[in-house]
């Protein structure tokens, strides 16, 4: 007999609705010299995460020399202030402190993670990596060669020749279309005056930005930044948009890599989209969990959960400060390369037609955005990555907190119209790197093939 | 530093440990079964590792899958397989913590009702492309493989890799997930954590009420290894790359046994990072290497220590064998300076409160209570793991590298690039690895 104040022992848990989350106001400054510091004070631990980030990234390297931006910016830690690549290294091991060096498309950031009571120690030594970079020259040649050997590796990597073609095609001579880390042709080339020179046009305080969230007082850190980078004083010009060639119209094309014996062949299948800044942002993103953002949207539902060609299929908008893109992505199994490039296409194309996300898959995706939201703010680094995001997309202070609330205001309509609005399923450029023995049967898909080469 | 915790065991056998932290409003449930491909039999390699994903796939009262439900509520999960152990995790918002519980009682105590072939037979082409994605369509992807075969004697557990041999996914069938279902997944063999915002008298009535009806199941023998041979071998791998590398490997000491510690210390010194040895002589000064690490890969019943070494352009892999060695027997002659080790120290304590930061996931603090419960079980074994590496010496480290490390490297294994045969070190046999 069935108690009825006893609750069904196999009855689904009933889920109760999150707590809304709202971070701490953020602290802002700026010292004399123009340096920006932003802090987020999260006292779980005696740790902070510091990101220092420069307004320069890959998309400003020179047309003619790819791959400098990161060069310069890997030159930063190999020796500056007196101490030697490695004893640069020893300095940060002593503290436990690390400093990683990285070049973004719209942003090069220097992100150091630190025990409270090494933070001072750390930034100054962060401090000597931004202002007095020695720049040797038998320390650009090992970099270089380092750079060289990386992309010799990575001709043999699919994922990697897939990513470089797709890049490419949809931003053509933008900014964006070219890699960060160059051609072995343009790294080559690279020279210390070309290093220095990009130093001298982009290094300044006016262009750095100072994040740390963490067990951290913001007085307490101007002060600090104060007293270690006050005396900086370089100058450079305003850091405008930069003058960009227009990506090409987008059209259907079916590019080909070979790699001979391959077992799978890499997909990427999309086209030119939007910038950060685009005003049906969080429509997409919705769009965009349904689709594909997630182990429940439809590409990965279809083409792992029933059909088991891969371990994973996936879509994204990638959206920078001047532009972005859609993609589809995935490693299928070799004989299933135009099945799988057929149902990605059918996808797209049903998604913004006859088949838009129904009320299920809309609840769906927005209960997986916004229900757990809160975990996207667990540890300081976390913190300070959302800060570099506001810094680098200029987006406003509440952005994290309007997130959930901006989600849930998001009609069916209107991811419908975004859908429609941004995906183009007539001009979808896909990617295909994979063995040879393959090219027939995309053929037979009604698109022309063009076999290409990559430069690395 | 420490890592609190409550811990209640269930008449059933389940251990439950719950930690409290209340920074944000999430929980994080963690499931350790003790069981991973050191359980599985030659022919039926892979098995642990295609039933976790199987595990996914529903449960008699889970009906559509695992990610639908948890991504609903706003959680997030995965699994993995090791040699050693199988583990799945959730991070919900507190309100879900229920669900997800209540998710992994059903497939702990129901999941063979809902265990079909179809289910089963798509996962297995999920893994044999899971395979192909990680392992033989990636450069060196093979080498792990060949490693493990080359080091370990015939009837080694650890000789077979987790992902398993091809010709084995194949002919398993549905009934051999069944019995390994059976023999593996009860409360006797699993060990819960829920970590985050909670509290634990309500986590400990709920995994009663959700758990404590699951029938206690057989006692799993613990799985002994064969001793390790003493060998010398070399071999190679043709492989779609462009840069030769060689890797060393030594048979080492076992997970928290006496040198483990020492030992994943001497491997940071050694090759990782630019404050080791080998990247200042070999990447810094000589040039003659352009990729490098080491790693003490502890493990259950047994450790493999590791260096990975890529040939700089113009550079051959009988040169970086002959510096490295000649820093492993400075390292076993002299053992590493004050200052050295105690850089490590201080990154060690860094590591180590950068592990208290996340509750949930791979190595969050729910993690690493079941890891230290399922191996040690010693739940409270966060500080003295620590201590393990404060505490270690100059002499210590000598020692464990002198004692494990010996100058006849076991298994020098070269990865050449198809056609290249003779780019291996001198008088390397051909694995046979595909």
């Amino acid at each position: 007999m069935t108690n009825a104040l006893v609750p069904d022992r196999f009855a689904t848990p009933v889920v109760s609705a999150p707590n809304p989350i709202r971070l701490p106001a953020i602290e802002r400054s700026v010292l004399p010299n123009g340096i920006r510091i932003w802090t987020l004070p999260h006292r779980a631990l005696p740790v902070v995460s510091l990101s220092a980030l420069i307004d320069v990234g890959t998309v400003d390297d020179p047309a003619d020399l790819p791959g400098l931006v990161a060069i310069a910016t890997d030159m930063l830690d190999e020796g500056a202030g007196g101490r030697d690549s490695i004893q640069l290294a020893e300095t940060l091991a002593d503290l436990g402190s690390t400093l990683d060096l990285g070049a973004g498309p719209d942003a090069t950031s220097a992100q150091l993670w630190t025990m409270r009571r090494h933070l001072d120690a750390s930034l100054r030594v962060l401090a000597d990596v931004l202002t007095r970079p020695h720049f040797n020259d038998s320390d650009l040649t090992r970099v270089r060669e380092l750079r060289l050997s990386r992309l010799q590796q990575l001709r043999r990597s699919a994922a990697s020749a897939a990513d470089r073609t797709f890049a490419a095609a949809v931003f053509g001579q933008h900014g964006y279309g070219h890699p960060g880390l160059g051609t072995s042709a343009s790294v080559g080339r690279v020279t210390m005056d070309d290093v220095r020179a990009h130093h001298a046009r982009h290094m300044a305080p006016s262009r750095v930005t100072i994040i740390a969230a963490g067990d951290v007082d913001h007085h307490e850190l101007v002060a600090m930044v104060s007293d270690i980078f006050g005396t900086w004083t370089a100058t450079v010009p305003t850091a405008g948009t930069p003058e960009m060639a227009a990506p090409p119209a987008p059209g259907p094309r079916i590019l080909f890599v070979a790699r001979e014996g391959a077992p799978q062949s890499e997909l990427r299948i999309g086209h030119l989209a939007v910038p950060r800044a685009t005003p049906d942002y969080y429509a997409l993103v919705l769009l965009n969990a349904g689709l594909g953002g997630s182990f429940s949207g439809r590409l990965n539902q279809r083409l792992r959960q029933q059909l088991g060609y891969t371990y994973g299929a996936r879509s994204a908008f990638d959206m920078d400060r001047l532009a972005g893109s859609f993609a589809c992505e995935a490693s299928v199994q070799g004989d299933k390369t135009a099945d799988s490039v057929r149902e990605m296409h059918a996808l797209v194309a049903a998604v913004c037609a006859d088949r838009p996300l129904d009320g299920e898959e809309l609840e769906l995706a927005r209960g997986s955005l916004t229900r757990g939201y809160a975990r996207s703010f667990e540890t300081p680094r976390q913190l300070s990555g959302a800060l570099a995001q506001l810094a680098v997309y200029g987006l406003p202070d509440d952005t994290f907190d309007n997130f959930v609330p901006s989600m849930q205001a998001v009609t069916s309509a209107d991811v419908a119209a975004a859908a429609q609005a941004r995906l183009d399923p007539a001009n979808l450029t896909t990617v295909v790197v994979g063995d040879p023995q393959w090219l027939d049967s995309l053929k037979a898909l009604g698109a022309e093939v063009e076999v290409i080469e990559v430069e690395f | 530093m420490t890592l609190s915790f409550e811990k209640h065991t269930l008449a059933n056998g389940l251990t439950v440990l719950v930690h409290e932290d209340h920074h944000v409003p999430v929980a994080a449930v963690s499931v350790w079964y003790h069981v991973g491909s050191k359980n599985e039999r030659r022919g039926q390699t892979g098995l642990a590792h295609l039933f976790e994903h199987v595990m996914f796939e529903g449960s008699q009262h889970v009906t559509n899958g695992f990610f639908e439900p948890l991504q609903r509520a706003g959680g997030t999960l995965n699994g993995s397989t090791s040699s050693d152990r199988t583990n799945y995790w959730e991070v919900v918002p507190t309100g879900a913590l229920e669900l997800a519980l209540w998710m992994e009682a059903d497939r702990m105590g129901w999941l063979l009702p809902a265990l079909s072939e179809e289910r089963f037979n798509t996962q297995r082409e999920v893994v044999l492309n899971e395979r192909r994605q990680s392992y033989e369509n990636k450069p060196y992807g093979l080498a792990h493989f060949a490693m493990l075969e080359a080091l370990h004697p015939d009837d080694h557990p650890y000789r077979w890799p987790v992902i398993g041999d091809p010709a084995d996914l194949r002919a398993m069938s549905v009934d051999d997930a069944r019995a390994f279902f059976s023999r593996f997944y009860h409360p006797g063999n699993a060990s819960l954590v829920v970590a985050g915002d909670v509290s634990p008298d309500a986590v400990f009535r709920m995994a009663e009420r959700l758990f404590g009806d699951i029938a206690a199941g057989p006692a799993v023998a613990k799985v002994v290894a064969p001793p390790m041979p003493s060998i010398a071998r070399r071999v190679y791998l043709e492989d779609r790359v462009e840069l030769p590398r060689l890797y060393l490997a030594w048979p080492s000491p076992s997970l928290f046994a006496a040198g483990d510690a020492e030992l994943d210390l001497a491997a940071d010194m050694l090759a990782n990072g630019k404050t080791s040895r080998l990247y200042r002589t070999l990447v810094h000064d000589a040039r003659i290497v352009a990729e490098l690490g080491a790693s003490q890969g502890s493990r259950e019943l047994q450790g493999m220590f590791q260096i990975t070494a890529t040939a700089a352009p113009g550079h051959t892999l009988d040169e970086v064998h002959r510096a490295l060695t000649d820093a492993l027997s400075s390292m076993a002659e002299r053992g590493p300076s004050a200052s050295e080790l105690a850089r490590e120290q201080v990154q060690a304590e860094a590591t180590f409160l950068s592990r208290l930061q996340t509750l949930g996931g791979f190595g969050g603090k729910s993690d690493q209570l079941n890891a230290y419960q399922v191996y040690l079980g010693r739940p409270d074994y966060f500080d003295a793991d620590l201590s393990r590496y404060l505490d270690a010496t100059p002499a210590g480290v000598r020692e464990a590298v002198q004692t494990w490390l010996t100058p006849n490297t076991p298994v020098a294994l070269s990865v050449v690039p198809q056609g290249r045969g003779d780019l291996a070190l001198a008088d390397s046999q051909l694995s046979e690895v595909r």
